[in-house]
């Protein structure tokens, strides 16, 4: 046997895969609480960008779910995603993330695991597109304009450095 | 205060303020404080001895009859092994981890 000093360790920042993040953010919410992790990807750029922490938080009866950025099991891949509702019916959502042109297709409710509350950034809170603008949010996610920026600024400077190249050693 | 006296004739079992799960081989244990579990700063881990204790620990066995179990599966003498469990416990009930199950419950 070891001595007890190291049979328990505390982590920080633990990297989970994809499924095993999903499995215990299903187990946490299904008792009523909230899970703060971290989020790799800019789908949702600029309102949740790689690496911020934010904090999901169980449905708790929500109805009306458009314009709020979800937590949901992608009917497709069946990954763990976070994107904002676009749209909803009966049979589900529509989601879309902010910097995404395309939408990710329905998503039934019961792949809808809970909602995101909160943002952290740099140790601050991040409140544009969850707690307030949230309206606004859906409007530029809805007419890709997060999406036309966001790759606009992924490929323009590589485009104006070529077309200069060009020009200067031709 | 919390009561982190314990003996070997006491019975514990895991915290419904705790979500714990194995992961790739590791136990990963997720206390919840205040509605919310946090990935990003409050995770444990216990090694192969800690996680053999936790297995053990279904509110039903003392920890005497844990230690006895145990000492059959790992090198050590008896008392080293109520040592290391009673130091594990400890710890445990400190993260407010586990709770102890009255007998007369």
């Amino acid at each position: 046997m070891l001595n007890s000093e190291f049979l328990i360790v505390q982590k920080e920042g633990l990297f989970l895969p994809n499924k095993a993040l999903l499995g215990l953010l299903q187990e946490v919410l299904s008792k009523g609480n909230s899970l703060r992790l971290r989020v790799k990807g800019f789908s949702m750029f600029p309102c949740i960008r790689n690496n911020d922490i934010v904090t999901v938080s169980p449905l708790n009866g929500f109805l009306s779910y458009t314009g709020l950025a979800v937590a949901f099991i992608h009917p497709y891949t069946n990954k763990l995603v976070i994107h904002r509702v676009i749209r909803q019916n009966k049979y589900g959502v529509v989601t879309k993330g902010d910097c995404s042109f395309s939408i990710d297709g329905l998503v039934p409710h019961k792949n809808i695991l809970g909602i995101v509350t909160k943002i952290e950034r740099n140790n601050r809170g991040i409140h544009f597109g969850i707690m307030y603008g949230r309206s606004l949010a859906l409007f530029l996610n809805k007419t890709n304009i997060f999406a036309l920026f966001f790759h606009l600024g992924m490929h323009l400077p590589r485009f104006i450095r070529r077309v200069i190249k060009r020009t200067l050693f031709r | 205060m919390d009561n982190l006296m314990t003996s070997l004739n006491n019975v514990y079992k895991p915290s419904e303020d705790i979500v714990a799960r194995n992961i790739q081989g590791e136990l990963i244990i997720i206390p919840i404080t205040s509605g919310i579990g946090d990935l990003e700063d409050e995770i444990f881990t216990l090694n192969e001895t800690g996680r053999a204790i936790w297995e053990k620990l279904d509110g039903k066995k003392t920890l005497k009859e844990i230690a006895q179990e145990l000492a059959r599966d790992f090198e050590g003498s008896l008392e080293e092994i109520e040592k290391d469990v009673l130091g594990l416990i400890r710890e445990l009930l400190k993260r407010r981890m586990l709770v102890e199950v009255k007998k007369n419950a």
